[in-house]
């Protein structure tokens, strides 16, 4: 594959997708320098082995896999990796809902079943490989998940 | 699945900052491909000259599986008060310098010695065949989380050093039982005397971002990419076998990397079977048994 080829269909599947990358990145770690930062991991990844996830088609749930399975750290949010992500920053406060608080009040796994399963809109078996875990072990993620969420305001403003 | 809630979940953030402009995204994955690109020509440069200069020799081992992880540690969050919990010490003789502070006898667990103080356990029941199961313990002022798989001494353990959270701890255990049972499987299964299985630092592979390759030392020689393996135990990212070859013998390897977690399965060539091909449909077999055990 030549570099002016690669280059424009990565250019093209970063400008396509990178807000809905990043929107998931946030909705797992409720930050959103954090949430640039996963996402910016997860791209230069994604250019790396652009070649074959490309020729497979799966450059998608290829870059949606490395955002979900980061690892959060003790605060909630993703491990930092390199520099401050970007200048602009929107305070996390002015962003949020009830229901996204009590999403982020999740533990990790629970968290992440969620946003897969409940948001996404992934089967129980697409999630269950996203996370390299049992489709069981999801469902009990997800449930559990579900029913503090469910517990959250109906109504909400942003 | 409520599309009510998924329009909810949906509309309850917005869309954050303007981005990072195109270029640097494209620059930072030029600089990551040139590094790579050094790399793997550094590891073949490298591993041609030791082949020619000096015979390889591969560590033995015998620390296999047993290292303390230093990576730290999952939200506190959800942390109850500790509790104590009784469990009998282990009789003098099962107990050696690399014995964690929790084993299983006979389907049991059991505390190392008196200066284990037990907080938690989970999976302590006896479950004699194929027990599996962790504590969170304390040593002096450390707090410690343990993971056992299988009784004395076909034993497999993992280690962490870690606040007490039990919740955390239990998210921690399921990623890793999977990958311990398939790797106790591969080493409980090899023909002649039971040996610990080889960890990722002794195996002759390692990953190379998506690519798995040879160490220095070592060539692939046979690459096997999603092979066919139990997939509780290989998670199909990454996933690949390769057969090494070493000065001191030829290796089959298979491996997945999944980000946060990964793992090589390692054994000498001709241990269990001849080839690649014939290798990863025992493993499978064997892996896939482990686990209906457990």
């Amino acid at each position: 594959m030549r570099v002016e080829a690669r280059e424009a269909a990565y250019v093209e599947f970063v400008t396509a997708r990178q807000t809905h990358l990043r929107r998931l990145a946030y909705a797992l770690c409720g930050d959103w320098r954090q949430a640039d930062d996963l996402l910016q991991a997860a791209l230069v990844r994604l250019y790396v082995a652009w070649p074959r996830v490309w020729r497979l088609g799966t450059e998608e749930s290829y870059a949606r896999r490395l955002i979900i399975r980061a690892r959060l750290d003790e605060r909630g949010g993703l491990r930092r990796r390199g520099r401050e992500s970007t200048d602009e920053h929107v305070t996390d406060a002015d962003d949020r809902t009830a229901l996204f608080a009590a999403l982020q009040s999740l533990p990790e796994a629970q968290r992440k079943a969620v946003v897969l399963h409940h948001w996404l809109g992934l089967s129980l078996e697409e999630a269950a490989e996203d996370l390299g875990i049992p489709q069981g072990t999801v469902r009990g993620h997800a449930e559990r998940g579900l029913a503090v969420l469910e517990s959250a305001p109906a109504r909400e403003e942003r | 699945m409520s599309v009510d809630l998924r329009e909810r979940l949906d509309a309850s953030f917005g869309e954050g900052p303007g981005h990072r402009p195109l270029e640097d995204r494209l620059a930072a994955g030029r600089n990551a491909l040139r590094r790579r690109r050094r790399l793997v020509t550094f590891a073949v440069a490298f591993g041609l000259a030791a082949l020619a200069i000096a015979p390889v020799v591969l560590r033995p081992a015998t620390d296999a599986g047993r290292g303390i992880i230093p990576d730290p540690v999952p939200s506190p969050s959800t942390t109850v008060a500790p509790g104590h919990v009784h469990l009998l010490i282990a009789p003098p003789r099962y107990v050696h310098a690399d014995t964690p502070p929790v084993l299983y006898l006979f389907g049991r667990m059991f505390r190392r010695d008196r200066g284990v103080d037990v907080l938690a356990t989970y999976g302590e029941v006896d479950v004699a065949v194929h027990p599996q199961g962790g504590a969170i313990v304390q040593l002096g002022s450390r707090i410690r989380w343990v993971l056992v798989v299988g009784n004395e001494p076909e034993r497999l353990d993992e280690q962490r050093e870690a606040p007490y959270d039990y919740q955390a701890f239990m998210e921690w255990a399921s990623s890793e039982f999977a990958v311990m049972s398939g790797r106790l499987a591969l080493a409980a299964t090899a023909p002649g005397r039971y040996a610990p299985p080889v960890s990722d630092e002794d195996s002759p592979a390692a990953y190379d971002g998506d690519l798995l390759v040879a160490k220095p030392g070592g060539t692939v020689v046979e690459r096997i990419h999603h092979p066919p393996a139990e997939r509780s135990a290989v998670p199909s990212c990454h996933d690949q076998a390769v057969r090494v070859h070493t000065s001191s013998g030829d290796w089959f390897v298979l491996g997945f990397d999944c980000l946060t977690q990964g793992a090589l399965y390692s054994e000498r060539a001709g241990v269990r079977a001849a080839t690649l091909s014939s290798w990863l449909a025992q493993v499978q077999r064997v892996q896939g048994a482990f686990e209906s055990v457990a």
